[in-house]
């Protein structure tokens, strides 16, 4: 079977304001391909953009269609939604915990429910993945008894375990110590190197003009509107 | 809107409720026959509701019963012996106990302790994005929050009101062995008893713990699951799940008796 290539799709995607919170978005097109990091400037007042619930089929477009994996979330039932969120992983712009289990089991959760792996494999993950962005232990609490900075340490950790199709960072470095952000753009150039897709929401100019990050796109908001970014310029995305 | 017109429409809304939880109901049954829907974590998530809706409750149904048992089976012994129709007991016992009141007071049980419990940590969740949160990660809420809750709210019922029957009973004949009420051989107190049993009060004693537990957890989760986004309305998703819950176990122990006896 040939693998598909482009990972997610927006054709033409059109989203009024979902909320007081939440922009929304108008004719937007862009696909994402395996492998391929693309990085989304985000403007400022105009931070939350329902680009993450859209990737996922969690929230259904006004007009235009999204596709994950060459498929519509759209003509996809229930059951298969899920499957395919499966292969996704995401860094919340919200609280993205379950309070009614402990840390490690929300690092765990998706990975055990979707594969066959055993919990103390996907365990031994997470704790080598901590250690990489400077966290020794797994608090054995539950979120609400975690730090925040910690909690965001451990969402990076939560997007790269496993093997996923694609990563969703929604402003992963808002919260987190300054010094480790070369530590989370390593992982995701290698995660990227692995075949992963990126896509990667930023209000952040120094992720935007990052070179070490590999991005091979760079797209801006300019009002409800995504643009192209070359060299410095804006152009029509 | 006229007084008939807001009849029709509240027949409408409540038709169309019922319809909404009887198709969950049955969803969540065929899921659960369905190998694929019991992960790890769904059978994490099975295991902690089984300990908290069932073990956790044992105490509390225990005296529960052993009171239920005190005042009900010594009452028939002393009026049953009055009237000189001892032979009657068991099957008098096994109307009021295993058949009406066991059932009944550990549903009510489990819908104060539990559903209620339930309806406010789903609406908590749904509050918390904490729903979107699985969600996103493909966990099906469905799957992962309503099936596993109902199934243990389901299998819970059922063995607590089997410990109930055996509590009340036991307690029964203890304390009118203590009294000198009782028929005082604990064998001819049991054998009363199984002779009032009947092959339809096992059918009837399922039917009335694991259809009405199951209705129950759908209903907690429901009303929890529909709170949109407001934290006032927490409370109001738990009054709800008190009423709706209480009225579904009524009405299906009233089916059931009727189906069954009549």
């Amino acid at each position: 079977m040939q693998e598909q290539k482009a990972i997610l799709e927006f054709k033409g995607v059109t989203v009024r304001s979902a909320s007081s919170q939440i922009s929304g978005i108008s004719q937007f097109d862009f696909s994402l391909e395996r492998g391929e990091i693309v990085v989304v400037g985000l403007e400022e007042g105009r931070e939350r953009i329902p680009l993450a619930p859209l990737a996922q089929g969690l929230l259904a477009p006004d007009s235009g269609s999204v596709l994950f994996q060459g498929l519509d979330w759209a003509d996809m039932k229930a059951f298969r939604q899920s499957v395919e969120r499966g292969r996704i992983r995401r860094v919340y712009e919200h609280y993205g915990w379950v309070t009614n289990l402990d840390v490690m089991e929300n690092l765990c959760l998706a990975e055990c429910h979707h594969t066959r792996r055993t919990k103390d494999e996907v365990m031994q993950e997470v704790r080598g993945l901590a250690r990489r962005f400077g966290l020794e232990d797994i608090p054995e609490a539950r979120p609400t008894r975690v730090h925040g900075m910690v909690l965001r340490k451990l969402e990076w950790v939560r997007a790269l375990v496993g093997t996923p199709s694609l990563i969703i960072l929604e402003r992963p470095l808002f919260g987190a110590p300054k010094a480790d952000a070369p530590k989370l753009m390593e992982a995701v150039c290698e995660a990227s190197r692995r075949g992963v897709a990126i896509l990667w929401l930023t209000e952040d100019e120094r992720v935007m003009e990052c070179r070490s990050l590999g991005a091979v796109r760079r797209l801006r908001m300019n009002g409800e509107k995504l643009v192209a970014v070359s060299n410095g310029r804006e152009s029509d995305g | 809107m006229s007084f008939i017109a807001s009849i029709g429409q509240g027949a409408i809304n409540l038709y169309h409720r019922i319809r909404w939880i009887v198709s969950i109901s049955t969803a969540i049954v065929q899921l659960a026959f369905r190998p694929s829907s019991w992960t790890k974590p769904v059978r994490m998530v099975l295991s902690r509701q089984i300990v908290f809706t069932g073990y956790d409750a044992i105490g509390f149904v225990a005296i529960v019963a052993l009171l239920t048992g005190i005042s009900v089976v010594v009452q028939a012994q002393v009026w049953m012996g009055r009237l000189g129709q001892s032979e009657l007991l068991g099957p008098l016992l096994v109307t009021v106990i295993v058949r009406e009141v066991g059932p009944l007071l550990v549903n009510f049980i489990v819908i104060g302790r539990s559903a209620t419990a339930m309806a406010a940590e789903l609406a908590g969740m749904k509050v918390r994005h904490e729903v979107e949160v699985l969600d996103s990660q493909g966990l099906d809420p469905l799957v992962f929050l309503v099936m596993p809750r109902a199934i243990s709210m389901a299998l819970s019922v059922f063995g607590l009101a089997m410990l109930f029957v055996v509590f009340s009973f036991g307690s029964g004949y203890l304390c009118g062995a203590f009294l000198g009420t009782g028929p005082g051989d604990p064998g001819i107190f049991a054998r009363s008893v199984v002779r009032g049993v009947s092959s339809y009060d096992f059918y009837n004693i399922l039917a009335k713990t694991l259809i009405p537990g199951l209705l129950t957890g759908v209903i907690a989760a429901n009303e929890g699951l529909s709170v949109e986004g407001v934290a006032t309305d927490i409370p109001q998703a738990v009054t709800k799940t008190v009423v709706r819950a209480t009225l579904a176990v009524l009405v299906v122990s009233v089916i059931v008796s009727v189906l069954t006896y009549i």
